[in-house]
């Protein structure tokens, strides 16, 4: 067992590093658009942009420059942006509240929603209800998430309107500006872009958490249960969500990394000034520092989820710790 | 298999589960087919695209930002163009990009599953490796910063951001999946009997991959092509969308997205069209994989 | 029974979706209510007394965000902008174009020779800090220009052989040689106080203001907004108006938009003209627009030297097959009508293009040039251009074909593209479009930059002085600012245009510091361009922002300070 953790986690190791340089050489090849603002003045003359390309450490080839990126990554520091100077990872936690109040928020609807609707449909199987949900689960994993959100903002925030005349739902932003803290005007703000999240994403689970549980359902040792006599709730609290829902667990696993990048669309759309905003602007600016900080990361947390889903399984599942 | 009694409808017990059973199994069939037929439809629609509709680049700057109207079924956009012509036109673009990148990714993984599942030992070993590094990659990350990269390639007979370079890099980051379902088909199919049989009368390993092996993975191939093909053209409208994938003024689904937040109010078609077919051909695919899966793989028999 | 009812659910999506293509009839409702309110209050007495509209917060929205609050590091013209609402200079200029002291009591003096500078300083002027502007501060900032981890020019301070303060409120500036734009330098000040130069990436100034200004950052949420409020040591009594100014990132011009309508922000920064016609929708919610000459021409760059990277220091040795010619120059001038362009495309809220200084202290305006076809065709016929059978001419079996490159996604270019394309198909010239992002259009000599090699026929993009023309006169057509492979891709004269009188012009304009004598000689500079054509000028380009009627006092100005100049007289109706 030992000997399978310490394997499984030499190898995420050594992934995240081949990684690492498989990133850095794409993202420095990525001409410089930092450049572009100073080349296009006239009052700029060679020597200043001759001085201001070496301060931005352009002129090194790339593996020397990955080496250096290594070397003070290695010693825990990614770096400085480009264009606020200050360290990356000050500027990723400046941001870093906003995204995980979205995600989080949206993780614990997705389940509230999910898991309900993915039991019940299983269980009432071929009913009306299962046939509405299952379709709108369909539909929610086909819509483009991006469309979806201008479509909530066409309804809720620009089309309805509330007693006093204005739009119905705010459409940007995380509170509005210029008042005082409000728990109200928070919520607010979170119900179109958590419910345009959670649609999306509970439809997925529905249907995993329904196809588990109808697994499930119609093994015999389900069947020898209720055959045993327990009543039909019992049988099915008991038994069978136990085992459907394991595999649900390491599905919410392997969703930890969206709670720190899964947002991007969400964050352009309703102006929610998280990650996904900063990593967008960072690359049309080619901040190289801040981009790299942020695919590292979140890399890292892939890998560590798929790590974590594999320890799941391993300590569940006898047969793979023997093995 | 007669199911259980969780129903509750009021004929005897026994005969409406079985009548539901059957009637949900025909009626997807039904989604199924019509998710096929809306697909072939909607591709048929765009390959005409310049026998049904006008030019998409003709702007008529006295006609911008019309509704929906017997000239324009879909209104015009924000340059006066026709926004059916140009819905279809991107069509074209948005498909193609899809096809493309499945067809790569599909090629890709069944390669290395295949490779992998057959050889086994260090093959099998570097193959994985190589797929957990490309699984640990996040993709629409990697997408954006490719995106920046791609959009100033200079690839000869082709502009700058046109679809080919997109479609490549889309389908260069998604045969993971297919790559370990073949795997596992490969594995299992490799200790089969009719496979032992034919390695015991020497065919070779050409012969056994290509005539035995291959034919027997098909159905999940061709699921996994299916789904691939709604993942990919989702994938293009998304990055087109932000500005990344392909350029204007070549209409994508997803680029004619791009600058619709503003016009919501005075010109919402705009907005709806575009991303109401990426829905509609998605769903359809969607639709069409699910019930390929179940009739191409009598297992898997669940919803 | 279940296949319908998966249609029903279908069709009842749909139908939400189609009931928001009736959005525009349900809006029309709100407009009305807003509109009388904001015309009410515009019929109020202006704000002229403090005491009858001061306070209020006005909240500004951009789709760039700032990061960095210290003028030597910034890197975007948002920071620039946002900046000048702490940060001043010792002269500025103002929305007409002219320069007017700020934090001098009057514009600088010149000696006899043009070798020495004086400022007179204000006195009294107290940073936000509280400690006192003097002529310490000016010096700490020319050594800020000029240190290795700034990112300003150094153009001008380099010139600078000494700095001296005779007294706190006194600079002198002694130069090596004459340095004709002397009036641009000073242009912002940075305080002595910020700490030492090799630490100026660790300033705490880059993340707060330090400045003379009417306000000082008070908070800031990366990301979504930076909040500046009164600075209690602002010179002038009673000012600024404002509470306080919020300026708020968005996360695209077009959700700006939408919250100039709905009201939720005051003002919009970095419009363009492509957005007037929005902009007049909005109108009926309250919203108008200021709007600047800004001094720069959207124009076309035309190459006379070979297109296939030659990158020829002297067009005669490799000319361009159809471009080096005078006459089809002229005859591309004349088949294009700017006015229409003007007209159709930018609703007549624009000038056409004429000249390359077109306002400013040194402003040349030129008449606009002929739109004629039959001349156009007849030139081309006496070059000996004939139309071919597709209607495009040929001459010694070339096609004439010019490629046209501008910036991707930029509606209002692409219009122009079609637009000039059918003009010139009508004297049998043939435009292909070939448009690129604009980090590539725009990339430099090591970037294999398309302007800087010389692989391009037409560019079409935007620039100009800034309110002195002298550099950019001077790096646009002067013959040793052709960016070549021996001078290391330098310069921006890209159409490789060589004029010996310009160089003349140019070379003496540059020794002199006389305004009225330098006026001249740029003058005939314009004048010479006009006639030689290595650009045709099509339109003035405008700085535009859109705000609400409710937002008085806005003026932009022409450099970097934009719509931050005059700040102090802001006000808002409530």
């Amino acid at each position: 067992m030992f000997i399978y953790f310490t394997r499984r986690i030499l190898q995420s190791i050594f992934t995240l590093l081949v990684i690492s340089m498989i990133l850095y050489g794409l993202i420095s090849s990525v001409p410089g658009g930092i450049m572009s603002v100073y080349t296009e003045r006239s009052d700029y003359t060679p020597e200043d942009l001759a001085r201001i390309r070496a301060k931005f450490g352009l002129d090194d080839p790339i593996p020397v420059r990955y080496a250096k990126w290594l070397g003070s990554m290695l010693q825990g520091d990614m770096g400085n942006s480009l264009i606020t100077k200050r360290p990356v990872l000050e500027e990723i936690a400046d941001r870093l509240p906003n995204t995980l109040l979205l995600m989080s928020i949206m993780m614990v609807t997705t389940l509230l929603v999910a898991i309900p609707l993915g039991i019940l449909s299983a269980v009432k199987q071929y009913t009306w209800f299962d046939h509405i949900t299952t379709t709108a689960a369909f539909a929610g994993q086909s819509l483009p998430v991006f469309w979806f959100g201008l479509l909530l903002i066409i309804i809720f925030a620009v089309t309805l309107k509330g007693a006093d005349g204005k739009p119905l739902l705010p459409g940007s932003g995380m509170y509005t500006l210029g008042e005082d803290f409000s728990l109200m005007d928070r919520i607010k703000h979170l119900i179109l872009p958590v419910s345009m999240l959670t649609f999306v994403s509970a439809a997925g689970y529905m249907r995993y958490l329904r196809s588990s549980m109808l697994d499930v359902i119609h093994e015999d040792y389900v069947r020898t249960a209720r055959a045993k006599g327990g009543s039909e709730r019992l049988v099915i609290f008991k038994h069978a969500l136990r085992n459907a829902i394991i595999p649900l667990v390491t599905l919410v696993a392997l969703d930890l990394p969206s709670l720190f990048g899964g947002a991007l669309f969400t964050e352009t759309i309703f102006a929610w000034p998280g990650i996904g905003r900063l990593y967008f602007t960072a690359a049309l600016k080619t901040d190289y520092p801040l981009v790299m900080a942020v695919l590292i990361i979140e890399s890292a947390l892939i890998i560590g989820s798929n790590l974590l889903v594999d320890f799941i399984y391993a300590t569940l599942d006898p047969r793979i710790r023997l093995s | 298999m007669t199911t259980s009694t969780l129903s509750e409808q009021p004929l005897t017990l026994r005969e409406q589960s079985l009548f539901m059973f059957f009637w949900a199994r025909f009626r997807k069939h039904r989604m199924a087919l019509i998710g096929g037929i809306i697909t072939i439809f909607i591709i048929v629609l765009v390959v005409f695209a310049p026998f049904i509709s006008t030019d998409p680049m003709d702007q008529d700057l006295m006609n911008r930002f019309k509704p929906p109207s017997a000239e324009h079924w879909m209104g015009t956009d924000d340059l006066g163009r026709d926004m059916f012509s140009r819905v279809l036109y991107g069509g074209r673009i948005s498909l193609t990009v899809g096809l493309l990148a499945m067809g790569l990714s599909i090629i890709l993984g069944s390669v290395i599953g295949l490779a992998a599942g057959y050889y086994g030992g260090w093959t099998d070993a570097i193959l994985m490796r190589i797929t957990e590094i490309f699984m640990s990659i996040p993709s629409l990350f990697v997408l954006i910063a490719l995106g920046m990269f791609l959009r100033t390639l200079e690839i000869p007979f082709l502009k700058p951001g046109s679809f080919l370079p997109i479609s490549l890099v889309i389908g260069a980051l998604s045969w993971m999946g297919t790559a370990r379902l073949v795997r596992a088909s490969t594995l299992e199919l490799r200790e089969r009997e009719f496979v032992q049989a034919s390695r015991a009368l020497g065919a070779s390993d050409a012969h056994l991959l290509f005539k035995r092996i291959l034919p027997n993975i098909a159905s999940p191939i061709i699921v996994s092509a299916t789904l691939g093909l709604a993942g990919a053209i989702i994938s293009e409208s998304g990055l087109s969308y932000l500005g990344f994938g392909v350029q204007l003024p070549t209409p994508t689904w997803g680029n004619m997205l791009s600058n619709t937040q503003s016009q919501m109010t005075t010109a919402p078609w705009t907005a709806i069209f575009p991303g109401l077919m990426i829905f509609i051909i998605v769903i359809a695919i969607n639709y069409l994989g699910d019930g390929l899966r179940d009739a191409l793989d009598p297992r898997h028999t669940t919803n | 029974m279940k296949f319908l009812k998966t249609v029903l659910t279908l069709l009842f999506v749909a139908s939400i979706m189609l009931t928001a293509c009736g959005g525009s009839d349900a809006t029309e409702a709100a407009p009305e209510a807003v509109a009388t309110e904001a015309g009410s209050a515009a019929t109020e007495a202006p704000a002229t007394e403090a005491a009858s509209a001061s306070g209020g917060t006005v909240i500004i929205g951009t789709p760039q965000e700032p990061g960095m609050m210290n003028t030597l590091l910034t890197s975007s013209s948002i920071e620039d902008a946002v900046v000048s609402l702490f940060g001043e200079g010792l002269v500025s200029v103002n929305e007409k174009g002219e320069y007017v002291p700020v934090l001098a009591k009057e514009l600088p003096t010149v000696s006899e020779d043009g070798l020495v500078v004086t400022w007179k300083l204000l006195e009294g002027v107290k940073w936000s800090d509280g400690s006192d502007f003097t002529c310490d501060d000016v010096k700490f900032t020319m050594e800020g220009a000029l240190s290795d981890l700034s990112q300003v020019s150094a153009s001008g301070y380099r010139d600078i052989e000494s700095l001296d303060c005779p007294d706190p409120y006194t600079v002198v500036a002694t130069f090596g040689e004459v340095y004709a734009p002397y009036l641009r330098l000073f242009s912002y000040t940075v305080p002595d106080t910020a700490g030492a130069l090799e630490d100026m990436e660790s300033w705490d100034m880059n993340r707060n203001s330090v400045g003379t200004g009417p306000f000082m950052l008070t908070e800031w949420v990366p990301g979504d907004h930076l909040t500046f409020s009164k600075n209690p040591y602002y010179r002038e009594e009673g000012k600024p108006y404002l509470d306080s100014v919020i300026i708020k990132i968005l996360p695209s011009r077009e959700v700006g938009m939408q919250l100039l309508g709905t009201g939720e922000i005051h003002a919009l920064w970095d419009l363009t003209e492509a957005n007037f016609p929005e902009l007049q929708q909005l109108e009926s919610q309250g919203v108008s627009f200021v709007s600047t000459v800004t001094g720069e021409n959207e124009l076309l760059s035309l190459n006379f030297g070979a297109n296939d990277g030659t990158a020829p220091a002297d067009p005669s040795t490799a000319p361009h097959p159809i471009l080096y010619d005078l006459k089809v120059r002229q005859a591309m001038q004349y088949a294009i009508d700017k006015q229409q362009i003007v007209d159709a495309l930018l609703y007549g809220n624009v000038n056409a293009g004429n000249s390359a200084v077109p306002v400013g202290t040194f402003a040349c305006p030129q008449p606009v040039s002929e739109f004629s076809l039959e001349k156009a065709n007849a030139l081309l016929d006496e070059a000996g251009w004939v139309v071919g059978a597709d209607g495009i001419r040929e001459k010694d079996g070339v096609r004439m074909s010019l490629k046209i490159a501008t910036t991707t996604g930029n509606q209002l270019r692409e219009q122009t593209e079609q637009v000039l394309a059918e003009m010139l198909k009508a004297a049998g010239i043939e435009l292909v479009i070939e448009n690129v992002p604009s980090d590539v259009l725009f990339a430099g000599w090591e970037s294999d930059g398309m302007r800087d090699h010389g692989t391009y026929d037409i560019v079409m993009y935007t620039t100009g002085p800034s309110t002195d023309p002298d550099s950019h006169l001077y790096s646009s057509f002067h013959s040793s600012e052709i960016p070549t492979a021996d001078n290391e891709g330098t310069g921006a004269n890209f159409a490789r245009y060589i004029n010996a009188d310009v160089d003349a012009w140019l070379d003496e304009a540059g020794t002199i510091t006389d305004t009225a004598a330098r006026k001249d000689l740029y003058c005939n500079v314009v004048k010479q361009v006009n006639a030689d054509l290595p650009r045709i000028y099509l339109y003035e380009r405008l700085s535009i922002m859109g705000h609400r009627n409710e937002f008085q006092g806005l003026k932009i100005s022409p450099t970097f300070v934009d719509f931050a100049w005059d700040a102090a007289n802001w006000t808002l109706d409530q």
